[in-house]
């Protein structure tokens, strides 16, 4: 089991990482006392959450707050702290499961209240976690709520860290449409004056939209040969890459594009996160199409064999493309907004026939 | 009305030397630049001008405070020159304007000089221009911010004198020996002589020239010059040494094979130098992600440093560095592998992962290397020649669960499988076929493996039928089908295989058993429907005396007891936790079974 979190942490997350975790999980399940069953699930908490694995950490992370509830005195036993910091993880990729419900989701996020108001700590937190969760089921009215009532509230020691939450607000302006100030906020991230674990990798990736539609080409090309580098390792970063996939193919950089899907598309069919896998496939569909309507009827790619509508020879038709990641993009798409009672998943699926007219060559090679 | 703000100079120094600077050792580093700024202006005008620069650590009378004085023999400083130069701070916060005045030699002098206020509350520059007769000046700048100015009677030599007085509390960085060291760290790479005075001796700092400034008569002295720098450098003894030059950048250093396999989670950093002064020993991004199991030294003439001055800034130069870079080590496996395989295969050994890399995403380098690289089987390591030579088609598992699982019973059917799990493996398994069209690649998976299992004959058929239907029933609540084939080992009875969803969903039913109503209703939603093909299989073995036994005994409370008993170890052997049903079925049936035992022998015990 040792030798195994060992290995595991020698590693970058990804599936590789996470698999080795799993393994320590079943050892100390089989073989281990609490502590090191608690012990192996924090790494897998951990895995999973970086590594795309958030079904697996959501487990994991169920498993170890019964344990609490159950042994409330042994705080030896499971740090408090630590706890409610992963809670944070946890609700930061619920909302991607369309098969939770928003009554789950709400009662989830009042057990996050309680508890993280049990333990003595500002709410600032559970309002970014349902700022989140509103966002990403399309609430626009409770998103704007939660983000401005988590704005007002001042930071503790719960808090994510400076650049963490520099982005959330740059993430929030963007999605508001209000690219230009997005932008001027992300300055600090973008030049590496505030980073962490995950930004400015994150930012990169999505101020290419707000500078694409703001004309600033030569800034989105910047960072997009930045970010995408630093994103291309065995750790799973779907909607980013989605992000960029989408910025070459407005830019009509088909090529480099279709490069890019073929690399990731694996992640995308695994990814749990069925809104970040809805944001690859949308692209990818937009992107197949578009080739289809350039006359560029066939590609040789070399897909996934996990692919359902893999070939052997590595020859695909555009037009089966798009149509297979059209339809898969539509029915994820579906379920999302039957889960949320609204059409927000619906109108991003019609903003792709509006992309077409916004392609403005900008050929990277010649840059 | 307006008004100008009032800069409290001391509030600055404090947050430079917080944030801008890494620390308070940095003042040497500005000062050579400086020094060595001045030097370049003055080789301008006089172009045979010997540059030199000298350090000296005073001893300090007794009670005095420590000081340093850095002397070059530069351009010098007019009046005018002091006044824009040392007495304005931060002229322009633009990034480029303040890389030209950089680049304009002795642009950024002042803000060096308040890298020197971290250590010292005054500092006394003494200069002469070496331009026309100018007078020799003096200025004392305080940390308060103000600064006087005046004319010295006695003339100096051309260039400038740099005193410094340590400030209590910085004593360390008046140290002789400390100096000496940061003058070393700093300046081993820059083109002029620096000299450091202390206790009465006199040390060339630099006086080692890097290997790739010098000639060599043969590749021996070369290489024994390059390990030697490579050993004082970072004190390894490395694998080897890659010269390397890209004209992009204007880049020339050298790449170090680490001695050892480095962590893939760790940073992978660099030492390198800009214009031969250390910019940093923790650049990143100058080499591709693939490059890892290399340390370079390299000095760049050509590329921008980031405000932080920790890495270069992301340009177009940087990116052809890069290539230009990356493609020196490729070229560098690639004469290996033709000329020197057996050294080739002492470096896989430690760096196969940075190898597998590349090749994951260059299929030329991958026709060249993927013979070579080792992977993970059920029947040891190998490389992928050795396990062709043997096997026909190459079997991979993709997964690390499936491949514990059937591991054991593949390599007693003979069968050589490839964990397929690591990093890269399964992209680079993936890839065989289509590289190497005669290839022929499977995958393989704990039920796959079964398919491989011999058939019983339809008379043996008939006689496990009763078994069969009975064993089904027995295990169906925990979604699981029975099966009677033959495999080996004939010592294991029964084998449990299951896919990996089915074991995501038992860890699944595992935290629901204790976890609150909320929780367990979201994994229930998160896990979905079971669909019936996600049954697990316990595949009787009826090589095993045991299973042919068992299949003809009449007893329904005995084989009940033995099919759970079977079934429960087997989840143990594949590592797999039980739920309590299962725990209670554990217990049942071994109790069960003594108590069969007993009974049985209870003639016997009377």
């Amino acid at each position: 089991m040792r030798a195994l979190l060992r290995e595991a942490d020698a590693l970058e997350p990804g599936e590789t990482q996470t698999a080795l975790v799993e393994e320590a999980v079943r050892l100390a399940d089989t073989y281990g006392t609490i502590r090191e069953q608690l012990e192996t699930r924090e790494e897998l908490i951990h895995a999973g959450t970086f590594g795309g694995a958030y079904d697996k950490a959501l487990v994991a992370y169920s498993w170890c707050l019964a344990q609490y509830d159950r042994h409330p005195h042994a705080s030896s036993l499971v740090d408090t702290y630590k706890l409610l910091w992963r809670y944070k993880w946890i609700m930061a990729n619920i909302a991607g499961f369309p098969q939770v419900t928003r009554a789950q989701l709400d009662e989830m996020l009042a057990d996050m209240e309680r508890r993280y108001r049990a333990a003595g700590y500002g709410l600032r937190p559970v309002w970014s976690a349902r700022y989140r969760v509103a966002k990403v089921c399309g609430d626009r009215e409770l998103a704007f709520e939660a983000y401005n009532t988590m704005r007002a509230m001042s930071r503790d020691l719960l808090s994510d860290c400076a650049a963490c939450d520099l982005d959330e607000q740059v993430t929030f302006h963007i999605w508001s449409g209000k690219h230009a100030q997005a932008l001027s906020l992300a300055e600090r991230l973008l030049s590496g004056g505030l980073r962490c674990a995950t930004v400015p990798q994150r930012t990169y990736a999505r101020v290419l939209w707000p500078l694409f539609r703001l004309g600033r080409y030569d800034d989105a090309a910047y960072y997009h040969l930045k970010g995408y580098r630093l994103i291309t390792g065995s750790r799973d970063w779907v909607d980013e890459y989605a992000d960029h996939m989408l910025f070459l193919a407005l830019t009509d950089n088909l090529d480099r594009a279709v490069a890019l899907f073929a690399r990731h598309l694996r992640f995308a069919l695994k990814a749990v996160n069925q809104k970040d896998k809805f944001l690859f496939l949308r692209a990818a569909w937009f992107l197949c199409a578009r080739l289809a309507a350039k006359g560029r009827a066939t590609l040789k790619l070399r897909l996934p064999r996990a692919f359902p509508a893999y070939e052997r020879t590595g020859l695909y038709e555009t037009a089966r493309l798009a149509a297979w990641l059209e339809a898969e993009t539509r029915a994820i798409a579906a379920r999302f907004d039957e889960r949320d009672g609204n059409d927000y998943y619906t109108q991003l699926v019609a903003e792709v026939a509006t992309f077409d007219a916004l392609v403005t060559p900008y050929p990277l090679d010649e840059h | 009305m307006d008004y100008k703000f009032q800069i409290n100079l001391g509030g600055i120094i404090d947050l430079l030397s917080n944030h801008l600077y890494s620390g308070p050792e940095v003042f040497v580093r500005e000062l050579l630049q400086n020094a060595v700024d001045a030097i370049v202006a003055r080789r301008h005008v006089e172009p045979e001008h010997a540059g030199a620069i000298e350090i000296e650590v005073p001893t300090p009378a007794p009670g005095a405070p420590p000081r340093v004085v850095f002397t070059d023999n530069g351009i010098g400083l007019d009046e005018e020159e002091i006044h824009r130069f040392l007495a304005t701070i931060g002229q322009t916060s633009k990034r480029d304007e303040l890389d030209e005045r950089r680049s304009d030699f002795i642009g950024q002098f002042g803000i060096g000089l308040l890298s020197c206020f971290v250590v010292s509350d005054e500092i006394v520059v003494v200069t002469r221009s070496a331009r026309g007769d100018a007078p020799t000046m003096e200025w004392r700048g305080r940390a308060d911010g103000t600064y006087t100015i005046r004319v010295l009677a006695e003339t100096a030599p051309a260039g400038t004198r740099v005193e410094l007085t340590c400030k209590p509390g910085r004593e360390e960085f008046f140290e002789p020996g400390r100096v000496a060291e940061l003058a070393r760290h700093y300046g081993s790479l820059l083109p002029f002589p620096i000299n450091l005075s202390a206790d009465g001796r006199r040390v060339h700092v630099n006086e080692d020239e890097p290997p790739w400034r010098r000639a060599f008569t043969n590749p021996q002295q070369e290489r024994a010059a390059y390990m030697r720098y490579g050993e004082r450098a970072f004190g390894v003894e490395f694998f080897d040494h890659i010269p390397l030059r890209a004209a992009a950048g204007d880049v020339q250093g050298v790449a170090f094979v680490l001695p050892f396999a480095p962590s893939l989670a760790a940073r992978k950093t660099h030492r390198v130098y800009l214009k031969n002064m250390l910019l940093s020993e923790q650049a990143e991004g100058l080499l591709p992600d693939w490059a890892f199991f290399v340390k370079c030294v390299v000095n760049a003439n050509d590329l921008r440093p980031t405000a932080s001055r920790e890495s270069f800034y992301e340009d177009d130069a940087l990116r052809a560095t890069r290539t230009a870079l990356g493609q020196a080590l490729r070229d560098y496996l690639i004469e290996l592998a033709r000329h020197e395989p057996s050294r080739l295969q002492r470096l896989i050994l430690l760096h196969y992962l940075s190898i597998k890399a590349l090749a994951v995403d260059d299929d030329e380098f991958y026709r060249l290397f993927i013979a070579w690289l080792p992977f993970e089987t059920n029947m040891g390591r190998m490389t992928l020649s050795e396990y062709r030579k043997q096997h026909e088609v190459v079997r991979f598992v993709p997964d690390l669960d499936q491949f514990r699982q059937i591991a054991r019973v593949a390599a007693a059917q003979n069968l050589c499988v490839i964990n397929g799990a690591y990093t890269y493996d399964r992209e680079l398994l993936e890839k065989l076929e289509d590289v190497f069209p005669g290839a022929r690649t499977e995958w393989v998976d704990a039920t796959s493996l079964t398919y491989s299992f011999d058939y019983l004959t339809l008379d043996e058929q008939d006689e496990v039928a009763d078994f069969v239907r009975f064993a089904d029933e027995v295990l169906r609540p925990f979604s699981c089908a029975a099966e009677v084939r033959r495999f080996q080992p004939h010592e294991l009875p029964a084998l449990y295989t299951a896919s990996t969803e089915l074991n995501f969903r038992r860890s699944v039913e595992q935290t629901k058993e204790i976890a609150d109503g909320l929780w367990s209703s979201v994994l229930t939603n998160v896990a979905g429907e079971l669909p019936a093909e996600a049954f697990a299989t316990l595949c009787f073995n009826y090589n095993s005396p045991l299973v042919y036994k068992l299949s003809r005994v009449q007893d329904e409370t005995l084989v009940r007891l033995a099919v759970q008993t079977l079934y429960v170890q087997s989840l143990l052997l594949s590592h797999r936790p039980l739920n309590a049903a299962e725990m209670k079925l554990l217990n049942e049936g071994l109790l069960g079974l003594l108590e069969w035992g007993v009974d049985a022998g209870g003639g016997w015990l009377h």
